[in-house]
């Protein structure tokens, strides 16, 4: 049934893309019902999509830096304010480092969330490979965790974490 | 459960355009390209939307429908530990969004669900990805579904599946009211309680009000309660808990900030397997004062969060007290020096346990060095020493960044060194670390090439065991966008090896390209983006079992489409 969906609803915008320029209502409605954006709006004017895309930002930059490990990189994507504390949280990385000669990170966004005084929680799926270098092995897990991402300047940044931490697995 | 997720998914595919027109209709001015396909659409001006006096309903729905299929080939002994899977798999991944208003109402949601038969992706063919909306009357605003209410850092600093209501007013002298409730699940399948995902409930409810009692002090208290079931195995233990709390911010003068937050909790337990009842009561409290003046920035904080201070949805450090202190001056326009301390201690109620740990930095910005415009240099200095219960640390960190432009080249330098010393000669290790990153952009006949170079290696010296484990790793990367054409790309070439004496050498090659396509034959969805990603990464070993390859090919399509719902016969605006 899921393949059906899957093939049904492929099938259904590949129709769509070619006979846009012709096509008729389904059904009359009381209002109109029109493609395109013809105030101008976007997708991108959209909050929520806004606030995807920053996590998704913010996410990649702090994943990016974490495996090139380049720790000042990295802390440059963290609050001040960090909630576990920014300098606690710069030793673990660095001892994250220290223990792991690989890191890959893969990670899909599920949602985006911003709060009233402009926070964003971003949740997401991960798969984490690394290359623990003292016991000569390759350790992978996946979860669901969240980031609480919060603004300083122009820049939304990392201010706090959920269990399972992804950033600072040797411990903060 | 599956019929009620088809429905959904069912009813997202009805919101597809039913009727399609042209870019007079839309108010679009669209340019063309060469080729008679559509390169840019600059949008008219919007008509009021003031109907004889009555304010016209609108809507607006975007619908994003991104669908990739996935062919990964994984071979070698040690495939097991490889992070793709096996075979041919789908991904879809649709987000609907739209906002409106009904009158002076408000509205504005987003529902996103997954497909997918990649059981590492998720371990459900059809999941929910996000599903929050948000309802506004004037001063008042409801959420459902997905909700973010940040109270304070120790009672609510998370998401819940639940519902919210907030009164806020910027012109009257009544507190801001919020109130929340729901369920602390990470996914809606958690919610749903469907089979391979169910997990224990955490079920939250609050409030928080929030003024500014003068123009200078804001206070927040909040009340905050969890209470959990559904156990899943007989030893987990469940609990019940309240917070009260009182966060506040105040400015008595220009350039100084005082904050913090006092918290109070209350946990009961309710006792699984060999466990006894009992009752927990802890406090927590921060305060922080912020000094801003002349060439000076300086910040002072201390935080004491007791034992048995339990938040299972706020955030703390527990059993913890710290003090710190920060000063930023910058000495002239190009110079900045930056100085800290923080102390803190852990097991504040176990002296036997008890350990303090020192943390003193001191850093230096330089911008502008030797006169030369881009080049910005960092030199830092930290020291991380621990002490009390054995065993005890004493680790040290120095760091020279230094970023310029050569010419067209950009250029990130970055050394390090770090030593880690653990008494009872338990650990005494160096670590020397550096990494380089080269990138440019050139700009030729309409193609735009940026082109880059990143290396890096780690030689850490174990002087107990007497041995060096040498990581090395470097990639090169050429990105080739043709704007015109609406094509973006990049390819990719790495490796990282790790050469260690006592242990299990590795030499692991990476290559990767993609390339996204936004063509203009799909009309007026020339937004929709076409893109081929592909890598091959080869995982070797000493101990040849443990090696793997990677083939993974991914092509797919994503699609915007815009929709707008006003009435019918709008025959005049005022």
């Amino acid at each position: 049934m899921i393949k059906f969906i899957t093939k049904f609803l492929f099938v259904l915008l590949l129709t769509l893309i070619f006979v846009n320029q012709k096509a008729e209502a389904f059904w009359k409605l009381p209002f109109e019902i029109k493609i395109g954006s013809p105030s101008g709006n976007s997708v991108e004017g959209n909050e929520y999509y806004q606030t995807q895309q920053i996590a998704i930002q913010t996410l990649n930059n702090l994943i990016s830096a974490y495996e090139n490990k380049t720790s000042s990189r990295f802390m440059n994507f963290v609050s001040e304010d960090f909630t576990l504390d920014s300098s606690i949280l710069s030793s673990s990385i660095r001892q994250d480092y220290l223990k792991y000669s690989y890191i890959n990170i893969k990670v899909f966004v599920n949602s985006a969330v911003k709060s009233s005084d402009g926070k964003i929680a971003v949740i997401f799926n991960y798969t984490r490979t690394l290359e623990d270098r003292t016991a000569g092995k390759i350790v992978s897990d996946s979860g669901t965790t969240e980031l609480i991402l919060k603004k300083e300047g122009e820049v939304y940044k990392l201010y706090s974490m959920r269990k399972p931490y992804l950033f600072g697995v040797t411990g903060i | 459960m599956k019929f009620f997720y088809r429905i959904v998914f069912a009813c997202l595919l009805l919101v597809i355009p039913q009727n399609l027109c042209s870019a007079e209709e839309l108010n679009i001015i669209e340019v063309k390209d060469l080729k008679g396909g559509i390169q840019q659409t600059i949008p008219v001006e919007e008509p009021q939307k003031i109907l004889k006096g009555k304010i016209e309903n609108q809507a607006e729905f975007h619908v994003l429908n991104d669908i990739q299929l996935n062919i990964n080939n994984v071979q070698g002994p040690g495939k097991a530990n490889s992070s793709l899977t096996d075979g041919t798999t789908y991904l879809e991944n649709m987000n609907l969004y739209g906002k409106g208003n009904l009158g002076k109402l408000d509205y504005n949601f987003n529902i996103g669900g997954k497909a997918t038969n990649d059981n590492r992706t998720e371990l459900r063919g059809l999941t929910f990805t996000s599903m929050q909306g948000q309802a506004k009357y004037g001063n008042n605003t409801i959420n459902g579904g997905d909700v973010f209410e940040s109270f304070s850092q120790y009672s609510l600093n998370t998401t819940l599946k639940g519902a919210s209501y907030k009164y806020y007013n910027p012109d009257d002298n009544l507190p801001d009211v919020t109130v929340v409730f729901g369920n602390a699940y990470p996914k809606w399948e958690n919610a749903f309680k469907l089979k391979d995902y169910q997990m224990m409930q955490r079920r939250a409810y609050g409030v928080n009000l929030r003024h500014d009692l003068t123009p200078k002090l804001n206070a927040g208290i909040s009340y905050l309660r969890s209470d959990d079931s559904d156990r899943q195995a007989d030893t987990d233990t469940l609990y019940n808990n309240n917070i009260y709390s009182l966060d506040y911010e105040y400015r008595p003068i220009k350039g100084l900030t005082v904050r913090g937050e006092s918290a109070f909790s209350q946990t009961k337990n309710q006792a699984g397997v060999n466990e006894i009842k009992h009752t927990l009561f802890g406090n927590a409290h921060r305060i922080e004062a912020i000094g801003q003046g002349g060439p000076s920035r300086v910040n002072l904080s201390y935080e004491r969060v007791n034992p048995k201070f339990e938040t299972f949805l706020g955030s703390a450090s527990q059993d913890r007290q710290k003090a710190s202190a920060k000063w930023k001056y910058k000495y002239s326009k190009n110079v900045t020096v930056n100085s800290g301390f923080m102390w803190y201690q852990n097991s504040l109620s176990n002296s036997a346990n008890r350990n303090d740990n020192y943390k003193p930095e001191l850093g230096v910005n330089i911008k502008r060095l030797f006169n030369r415009k881009y080049s910005e240099t960092d030199l830092t200095f930290k020291f991380d020493k621990r002490t009390g219960k054995k065993p005890v640390n004493f680790d040290h960190y120095t760091n020279l960044s230094y970023r310029d432009r050569f010419g067209f080249i950009d250029m990130d330098n970055n050394f390090g060194f770090a030593q880690y010393r653990t008494s009872g000669n338990a650990r005494n290790t160096l670590d020397y670390n550096y990494s380089t990153s080269l990138s440019s952009r050139h700009k030729i006949k309409g193609i735009v090439l940026k082109p880059s170079i990143n290396a890096g290696s780690n030689f850490i010296e174990d002087e107990i065991f007497n041995r060096v484990d040498k990581i090395i790793e470097y990639s090169a990367g050429l990105g080739l966008d043709i704007p015109k054409h609406k094509i973006t790309s990049n390819f990719k070439f790495g490796q990282n090896i790790l050469a260690t004496p006592s242990g299990d050498n590795s030499n692991k090659l990476f290559s990767s390209i993609s390339i996204y396509y936004r063509p203009s034959f799909l009309g007026k969805l020339n937004s929709s983006t076409i893109f081929l990603r592909a890598s091959i990464n080869d995982f070797n070993f000493q101990t040849r079992s443990r090696n793997f390859a990677e083939k993974s090919i991914s092509m797919g399509l994503n699609i915007p489409i815009d929709l707008f719902v006003g009435k019918k016969n709008k025959a005049e605006t005022l």
